[in-house]
Order: structure tokens, then sequence, then C-alpha cells
């Protein structure tokens, strides 16, 4: 049972986002709680048990969202896999090293799906998607895992979504 | 062991990366039916998405409150000029309101005379990302509503349902910038196409396009959806022009609109279910 609880909290932080965010949108932007969930699941556990949560959180995301298939999950996929394959050498005390990554994750996250969503045809401009939507939202996330790190390493560090040492396949 | 475990991860990394560039081309082009695993998870997540979009709406209510409450006394200054100046206006006003219900009495004439019948849903949330303005309300496939199907609000058009599952359904709005709408000027009778865009300040307004460069278009008048749509039934209200663009290198005028729905504050809408004959429904095969 312990192992769906991290995948029912990326849900839930999925479905916040859509309806409580979208009334508290700051500068026209919402945050990704669900990413910011994510990457510091990722700081704390590493791989692959962070990529696999990122894969959930885009797959979540992917359902509400206009755009195609899939767009969501490959970039937190990516996100979420170049972050864990750093986290054996990070230095984890300091609470501005994982605000740091999420607003360097947040960014490349979203350039993913902006390059994903202009190579679908969708009607975007590259410059002021970048200062209108992306740098906004990922300092918005910043302040926000600035703010709950510490709870959300403590939940990470509590459950898991498999055993360490399982992943043999 | 560990270096391996991490080269395996990336070997499944690119390979998964692959098959979402795959699901992407050929997901690009659809947006009508959700899925299997998106109707349950989108069952189970809506109801409590309800609630919280109503949570959220009220505490947006309080910050807008506290927000202006610095500028509620100079507010009352300028407001309290304003009364006189309005006592004197109201005479005008008098004489004006009776002939506004004359013409209301007839737009709603012809409004009942239309007969589409709307199925009433309430909306429990928005899209996800910042990208695109989606409104996903609580009725679907089990309550009739169909793809392509319009969504209108008491005080004008909302948009069309582009995604339906079993009992949620997504709504393209008409800001989105990837909508596109026939609409016309109730004034002139002028044709032009609306999109949808994001003002600077983050605001979401849409934009009439392909206007005669010698069109009278002022600031203040009513767009309405034209008709020539099968999509859409005529003379629906859209919004009112808020700024022209007077760019003369351009062959066509465009206009900023403001729309009539004020999409941050949106709770009820109503689906139109019966403005899209059977024989104009588009077959699934030919469209892309």
């Amino acid at each position: 049972m312990k192992r769906f609880v991290i995948p029912l909290i990326i849900l839930m932080l999925v479905g916040i986002q859509n309806s409580l965010f979208e009334n508290i949108r700051i500068l026209g932007v919402k945050p990704d709680i669900a990413l910011t969930f994510v990457i510091c699941y990722t700081f704390v556990r590493g791989n692959p048990e962070g990529t696999v949560a990122g894969i959930l959180c885009g797959l979540f995301e992917d359902i509400f969202f206009a755009g195609a298939f899939g767009i969501n999950s490959i970039g937190c996929m990516i996100t979420t896999y170049l972050i864990g394959s750093m986290e054996g050498n990070l230095y984890k005390d300091n609470i501005f090293i994982p605000g740091i990554f999420t607003f360097i994750g947040s960014i490349l996250k979203e350039c993913i799906v902006m390059l994903m969503l202009y190579l679908t045809r969708n009607n975007i401009v590259l410059y002021s998607a970048l200062t209108k939507i992306i740098i906004p939202e990922a300092i918005y996330n910043t302040i926000i895992v600035v703010l709950f790190f510490k709870f959300a390493a403590k939940i990470s560090s509590r459950y898991y979504i498999m055993k360490p040492g399982n992943f043999i396949s | 062991m560990r270096r391996i475990l991490q080269n395996r991860l990336l070997t499944i990394v690119i390979v998964l990366s692959l098959i979402f560039v795959v699901f992407i081309g050929l997901t690009a082009t659809r947006s009508d039916r959700a899925g299997i695993f998106e109707g349950v998870v989108g069952d189970v997540l809506n109801p409590v998405q309800k609630y919280l979009y109503m949570g959220g709406q009220r505490i947006n209510n309080f910050f807008e409150f506290i927000v202006n409450i610095s500028s509620i006394s100079k507010e009352n200054e300028s407001l309290k000029k304003k009364v006189t100046e309005l006592q004197n206006s109201m005479a005008d006003y008098e004489t004006m309101k009776t002939e506004n219900q004359k013409f209301k009495d007839m737009l709603k004439f012809r409004d009942e005379n239309k007969s589409y019948s709307t199925v009433a849903a309430n909306v429990i949330g928005k899209g996800s990302g910042n990208w695109f303005d989606i409104i996903i309300i609580n009725k679907g496939t089990n309550q009739g509503i169909k793809k392509y199907y319009p969504v209108v609000a008491a005080q004008g058009l909302v948009g069309q349902v582009t995604k339906t599952g079993p009992n949620w359904s997504e709504v393209m709005s008409i800001v989105n910038e990837s909508s596109r709408i026939r609409a016309s000027l109730s004034r002139t009778d002028e044709q032009g196409i609306i999109q949808g865009m994001s003002a600077v300040n983050g605001e979401k307004n849409c934009k009439i396009m392909y206007l005669k460069s010698d069109s009278d278009i002022k600031k203040g008048d009513s767009v309405v959806t034209s008709g020539m749509s099968k999509f859409f039934p005529k003379n629906i209200m859209i919004g009112t022009i808020e700024d022209v663009s007077d760019d003369s290198n351009e062959f066509a005028k465009s206009a900023i609109i403001k729309p009539s729905v004020d999409f941050t504050k949106i709770r009820e809408v109503f689906v139109v279910t019966n403005s899209i004959s059977k024989d104009d429904y588009p077959d699934e095969a030919t469209i892309k």
C-alpha cells in the first residue's frame, strides 16, 4: 500500500494546481506544484525513483493539457532524470540548493514543453513565452520549494514508489 | 553496479522519450474523446477539484479586498464628485432605460425563437500548465455532450468543447490562442475572424482579424458570432471592441476585443446541444 502514497500525492497536487491555484495566479501564472514536489522527491531519493515519479507527474498533467498527450511527460521525465543523476554529488543541507535546482528544473521542463508545442505547430511566440510564462513560473515554483522543502523531504524519505535495489529488469 | 543501474535507467529514459515523441506526433491533431485512463482519472479527480476551485475563488476575492483597501479612501473622494455628475446624467438615463428595455425585449423574443436546447454545467477547473485556456466542466458524454458543441454563459460565448470524458469535458475558451471563430460586428455586419491573445499584463483578450482596411470599426462596437460557421449559432455576444490598431501597412484591419464573459470568474456555463445538425457534424475520419 505504501507505494501508492507518492503517486496519490502527485495526483492530488495536479488537482489542486488546476483548481485552487487557478484562482491564486500571480503575474498571470500559476505554479507547477506537482513538478516542485517531484523535484523535491528526486532530490531526496535520487534515481530511478525520481524519474518514475517524474513520469507519473507528467502523465497526470497531460490529462488536463490541451496539447498533444505526452508533452508534459517527456518534460518531467528528462528534468527529473537529470536532477536524479546528480543526486549523489549534492550538498543537501542548504535550503537554497533545492531552490536553485527547482528554478533550473522548472525552466528546463517548460522549455521542453514549449519546444514540443512549437514543433506540433502551436501558435507560440518563443520570446514572450519565456518572459511571460516560463520565468515567472520558475520563480513561483522556487519560492514554494524554499518554503516547503523540509516538509516535502520528510514525506519523500518516508514513502517510496519502488524499493531501493528492486530495479533489476 | 550503480553505474550499470544508471545506464540502464538512461536507456529506459531514451526509449521512453522516443515513445513519448511518437505519441505526441500521433495525438497532436486529436483532441476528441479522452482515453480510458484519462476518463477514469478525470472522474476521480473532478469532484475534488470542484470544491477546491470554489474555495480558491473565495481566497481570491478576499485578497482582492485587502489589496484594494488602501485605494478606497482615494476612491471615496472621487466618488463623491462623481455622484453630483451622475445625478445630472440620471435624467438622461431614465429615457435611455425605457429605450433599452424595449431593445432587450426584442432580443429576448429573438433568443426564445431560436429554441436551442442547452445543458447547464459547472466549471470545476482549468487545464494544467500556463499554456492554454482550457475550462473543465462537470458534464460529459453521459449527459449527451459531444466534441465541437458550442459553450455559452449568460454574458456571451465561452468556447467550444474539445474533449469529452464520461462525466467531464474540456472546453477551449475563445481567449485561447489556438481558437478561431467567425464573427461579425453587430453594427455594420462586417465579417472577421476572432483569435485569442494574451495581453502584456497576463490578461487574456481576443483579437478580431481580417476586417477590410476601410472598415469603420469603432471602440465600443459589439461583436457577435456570424453564423457562417456550422458549429456556432448566430448572434451570440462575444465582446466589445476595445482598441483598433491603425497600422496602415496592413491590408486588413484588426482590433482588440474585450470578451463579455469574465473568464477569471466564470462558474456556470451552458452547452448548446442541438445547434450542430446531424449532417453537419464532422466525420471523425475526415477531420484532422
